[in-house]
């Protein structure tokens, strides 16, 4: 008996070893999160307690430090001396030393696995990668920069064997290192903020804080600025240390680590983010003054929200400012801290605006913000000085921002001004390319802005019918992909040489059809003594080409200026255009009715041609100049923008080729107009060229409505429950609103009415020359 | 005014997350494993509640008014009646009872996009001179005549003009308690303002029900209100350290007097609570651990808070640096938690709404 117990109890024995042996470690994530737990209820017990139970914490502490850092000596050691001072914190009841302490503990642990997370990565082990990226801190997002999950996803793809390895480190390292670096920077701005507001404590774990991120990031910076910078960099953290726990003054201290991290960036940039970010600063500093000049008239502000666009646009541009900033340093210093300083001066005057201060004048802001974008332009590399078009999509995202910001308000009309302006920069921007290389997805764009496409409603319609926020936030979402595929699509570039000659040569032919429809018909019906009248057309379709040519070369050079113009011009031009249309058109259809009377038609021949021998300043010639102009310059400007954004993706040689085909396709649908107008009977040949120009009047009608309605000229009032297929727009002029069906079956009623009024015209002529004796002067015509 | 919006904002974010992942079945199909329905269950409840409160604090505003009107709004002939006083005691319980019903979905509220416009109105939005940018987005007209242009979020503006901490809408000091003395928070409301407050109070709640039963919880939602609504634990403990509850009598904050903001903070965490019990399962397909770490960061906090809200209610006062000491802990607590979900987030391909 006692044999069996002896032997049970050594069993038992057995198997308790065995367990504690086999224990398996706490995962560093587990030893870690208990870790920081110990250290925050050691921290709390100090307050509420005192050091009684918060020693029992440290301990508890002790035992997770050890299990996570087993294997990493430098850390261990550190962080074991971290404990030791909290230690003695605690006895003391020294709440600053212990903060001071945590702090160190901490950064220790975050050093390691950091370390462990990338060698992990580097040599495929993605089992380890994944436990030790669990030990890790974020970086907290803002407007323009979202959480990243960049390491995160990069183990998904190496386990995927999407990437090798190195990629899989390189990107884990550049997370991590992105993160300390901006933890090391909003620790600086943690103590100068519990310095000013006299908690010491909190200054203290600030600034242990940032020593232990700079240790974190420190190889990097020595690999930038060398050993001897290096080290006063390390020096000036150790002193901003000391003053921290000592009490003394950190003024000194903190201005040299801000000197020596002036510029610093611990993940550098890849050269398409450089590109992004000094897109970002362009276009961003461009829009301060616009919204500003918004919100503010006669020295007051009167619309807050543009007030707060602005400063939106202001931090933005600070912010992409300060990823590059140290790029620029090493270009020229001096414009650098210009930059920096005046985009300071734009924080201070919007403030104020906003804050009910001084309100600066919109002039003023202007020459800030023209200031700093001086600076930039003269000290940026040339592949980012026309990068401003690669920060539209960030703008348009921010515009639509503002417009579900209004919906939830209620504020509707402020929700439709902030979406044609978001669709404003999307056309002058990001569809010139888009039309080229991926007319799909520009269709699916803009018919997400507008009426809808692929079941989705378009913003118009929801916002006219006051949507709910559900209904909002689908078109939104689908508008968030869509525009995502376009910034692919035209960050990719040209996916094929024939696709962008097959594209460029469509909207060449088709942006051309209109006029070229109207001048064939035209020209068609002007034979015989009616040639002369074919100069006047010419000559206006002449200067339209030099103006179109002259626009080209301004486009150039002062692109940007001309934001927010282009369509303005194009609503103005084509109003031009319609005007005189109706007119010749009026001409023209009692001209069709005088031919029954060749007689008349004589007199009036030699009273026309008497007219045309007037010159170039008949009416008649002048009106024939103005229709040849504006037929032809008024999709000039959109399609000189469309044609340069072209030629810079995809080259001159392969847009040229494009240009050609679509030009051919116009001449020759010129040509065919002209042969069978030439084949019917005269007046046959006069009513066909009617039709044309009536059905081209119609088209160009539409168009211009909704051309308006894009720059704000005219409301857009959907026409509910009318969906139409996306290519009756472009080719037809047709878009289902009321102001745009109205107004072309008002223009097809003036045309009729003209039609009409001509044909009573010549009933009564006929009936009065019928009730003419024969003999009187009138019968004979 | 101060605004409440942060606490709302964190809280809603952890428990958006939540309850989105338990409501939402058919986003389940897109993201196995979440589970969205009892977090809209969970709202629903609450949502019902609040309106009952509104309705309560409501029927006492009309008869206070109505009271006010007889006696030709002589304010002091109002102190000196028995009726109006209990009346306006029965008020100030009414809401301190009302206050944490709305904090338990505050989360969920302002962390999903469909609904985060109530969360402005109720909880969160500031007035327009205080701050434009997230003032609420409506006016309050006065049975006067008198238009309050975006005055503030209904809480906010209820619990100024019952306790006096909004002097502009406040009629008189009065002893209500009938003890001889004037003490902190026994004022006489205007009765025109309190009543049209309490009028907008039940129209609010009444639409936020309609719209959280309306409402389809999905992993997006829940997702977003935790990544986009970025940690403001420091802020909510910010409106705490600046609170009578810190600062006593020195406190110049307009709101969060009556209840503490950590009790705040506690119900907001445990409504998160429930949501993650949700997406929990759905993080868990991708990363077992990351899943198991989430919820045991947030326990912790929970519990973090919930250890101060003891003490302060057995008669604790923390000191300004160490209500900022405890904040910024539980700031850096919070965005931890955060960032887990946003790399959960984006292995699960769910979009974050920002």
């Amino acid at each position: 008996m006692r044999a069996a117990g002896l032997i049970a109890v050594a069993a038992v024995a057995s198997l308790a070893l065995a367990t504690a042996g086999n224990a398996a470690p706490a995962e560093p994530w587990a030893a870690a999160a208990d870790l920081r737990n110990a250290l925050s209820q050691a921290e709390t017990e100090l307050i509420l307690s005192g050091p009684g139970v918060a020693a029992v914490e440290l301990g508890r502490a002790r035992g997770s430090a050890e299990q996570v850092l087993a294997g990493r000596r430098a850390e261990r050691a550190e962080a074991l001396r971290g404990l030791a001072a909290a230690g003695e914190a605690v006895a003391s009841g020294d709440e600053r030393a212990f903060a001071a302490a945590r702090a160190t503990v901490w950064t220790a642990v975050l050093r390691a696995s950091y370390a462990e997370a990338v060698a992990a990565a580097a040599r495929g082990d993605l089992r380890s990668a994944r436990r030790w990226l669990l030990v890790r801190e974020f970086r907290p997002p803002t407007r323009f920069s979202r959480a990243a999950a960049d390491a995160t996803l990069a183990l998904d793809r190496l386990a995927a064997h999407e990437i090798r390895p190195a990629a899989a480190a390189a990107a884990v390292r550049a997370d991590l290192l992105d993160t300390y670096d901006s933890r090391l920077r909003s620790s600086l701005d943690g103590f100068r903020a519990a310095t000013d507001a006299r908690f010491d404590v909190r200054a203290a774990e600030a600034a242990y804080a940032a020593a232990g991120y700079w240790a974190i990031v420190r190889p990097v910076f020595r690999a930038q600025h060398g050993a001897a910078a290096t080290t006063k960099a390390s020096e000036a953290f150790a002193a901003l240390a000391r003053a921290a726990t000592t009490g003394r003054t950190a003024a000194n201290p903190l201005a040299r680590v801000d000197r020596a991290l002036e510029g610093f960036r611990a993940a550098p940039l890849a050269p398409s983010e450089q590109v992004r970010r000094a897109g970002q600063l362009l276009r961003f500093l461009e829009l301060v003054p616009i919204e500003y000049g918004r919100g503010v008239e006669h020295g007051r502000v009167t619309r807050d929200f543009e007030i707060q666009e602005a400063i939106t646009f202001r931090d933005g541009a600070a912010a992409a400012f300060a990823d590059i900033e140290g790029i620029l340093l090493r270009r020229d210093a001096a414009a650098t801290r210009t930059i920096g300083g005046e985009l300071d001066d734009l924080a201070d005057a919007l403030r104020a605006a906003s804050q009910g201060g001084r309100v600066e004048a919109p002039e003023a802001v202007r020459a800030t913000a023209e200031q700093a974008l001086d600076a930039a332009n003269g000290i940026f590399p040339k592949q980012w000085k026309d990068a401003s078009g690669s920060a539209d999509f960030d703008v348009i995202q921010a515009t639509l921002d503002r417009v579900m910001a209004a919906a939830a308000q209620g504020d509707w009309g402020a929700a439709e001004q902030a979406r044609l302006e978001a669709y404003g920069v999307f056309e002058l921007g990001p569809e010139q390319r888009l039309r080229g290389l991926a007319p799909g997805t520009f269709q699916h764009v803009e018919g997400l802005f507008w009426y809808g496409d692929d079941g989705t409603d378009g913003l118009v319609q929801l916002i006219k019918r006051k949507a709910t926020v559900e209904e909002l936030q689908a078109t939104r979402a689908a508008l968030d992909q869509a525009l995502t595929e376009a910034e692919e699509r035209v960050g990719a570039g040209p996916g094929s040489r024939v696709t962008v000659v097959t594209n460029s040569a469509i909207i060449v032919f088709r942006e051309g059809l209109e006029a070229v429809l109207i001048l064939a018909a035209l020209m068609a019906s002007m034979v015989g003594a009616q040639r002369r009248l074919r100069r006047p057309l010419l000559a206006g379709v002449g200067l339209a080409l030099v103006a179109s040519a002259i626009t080209w070369l301004v486009a150039q050079t002062v692109l940007g200026s001309l934001a927010g113009w282009g369509e303005k011009l194009e609503a103005t031009v084509s109003l031009v255009a319609i005007a005189v249309l109706l007119l010749i058109l009026n001409w023209f259809y009692h001209r069709v009715y005088w031919q029954e009377n060749l007689q008349d038609l004589h007199k009036r021949k030699k009273r026309i041609l008497a007219g045309a021998s007037l010159g170039v300043l008949s009416a008649q010639a002048l009106g024939l100049v103005a229709l040849g102009f504006s037929s032809v310059y008024r999709e000039g400007f959109e399609t000189v923008l469309f044609l340069q954004a072209l030629t810079l993706e995809a080259g001159a040689w392969t847009v040229l080729q494009g240009v050609t085909l679509g030009f051919a396709g116009v001449v020759g649908v010129f040509g065919l107009v002209i042969a069978l107008e030439r084949r019917l009977p005269h007046k046959k040949m006069l009513v066909a060229t009617g039709l044309l120009i009536t059905g081209v009047l119609v088209v160009l009608v539409g168009h211009t409505v909704q051309t308006s309605q894009a720059v704000g000229w005219l409301p857009v009032t959907p026409v509910e429950g009318l969906t139409l297929p996306y290519w009756t727009g472009p080719w037809l002029g047709l878009f289902p609103t009321w102001e745009g069906l109205l107004s072309q079956g008002a223009a097809l009623a003036f045309v009729i009415g003209s039609y009409v009024a001509a044909e009573a015209l010549r009933s009564r002529r006929r009936a009065r020359i019928l009730a003419t004796p024969i003999g009187n002067p009138e019968h004979s015509g | 005014m101060t605004t409440r919006i942060p606490s709302l904002t964190f809280l809603a974010a952890l428990v958006g997350t939540v309850a989105l992942a338990i409501g939402a079945s058919t986003a389940s199909a897109a993201t196995p494993g979440a589970n969205l329905a009892p977090v809209k269950a969970y709202l629903l409840d609450h949502t019902t509640n609040l309106r009952a409160f509104t309705k309560q604090l409501d029927a006492v505003a009309n008869r206070y008014y109505a009271a006010a009107k007889r006696s030709g709004f002589a304010y002091d002939r109002l102190a000196r009646d028995k009726a109006v006083r209990a009346d306006l005691v029965r008020a100030k319980d009414v809401w301190t009872k009302g206050n944490p019903i709305y904090e338990r979905v505050e989360g969920i509220v302002a962390g999903t996009p469909s609904l985060a416009v109530y969360d402005v109105i109720l909880d969160a939005g500031s007035s327009a001179k205080e701050d434009p940018a997230s003032a609420v987005p409506f006016d309050l007209r006065l049975p006067n005549g008198t238009v309050l242009r975006k005055p503030g979020n209904l809480y906010n503006l209820t619990e100024g003009m019952l306790w006096g901490s909004l002097p502009a809408l406040v009629a008189a000091r009065a002893d209500l308690d009938g003890d001889g003395k004037r003490e902190f928070g026994e004022v006489l409301p205007d009765a025109n303002a309190f009543k049209a407050a309490a009028d907008a109070f039940v129209l609010y709640a009444g639409k936020l029900d309609r719209a959280a039963r309306a409402w389809t919880p999905t992993p997006s939602d829940a997702f977003t209100a935790v990544v986009v609504m970025v940690p403001t634990m420091s802020e909510y403990f910010g409106q705490w350290k600046t609170s009578r509850f810190v600062l006593g009598d020195r406190a110049s904050s307009e709101s969060f007097n009556v209840v503490s903001r950590l009790s705040d903070i506690g119900d907001i965490l445990g409504g998160l609570r429930v949501i993650y019990a949700g997406i929990g399962p759905a993080i868990s397909r991708v990363d077992t651990a990351q899943a198991a770490q989430t919820k045991r960061e947030l326990d912790a906090l929970h519990g973090f808070v919930g250890r101060l809200k003891a003490q302060e209610r057995s008669g604790r006062r923390f000191t300004p640096q160490q209500a900022d000491v405890l904040g910024k802990d539980a700031q850096e607590r919070a965005t931890a938690i955060a960032g887990q979900v946003s790399q959960a987030a984006a292995r699960l391909k769910v979009k974050i709404v920002q």
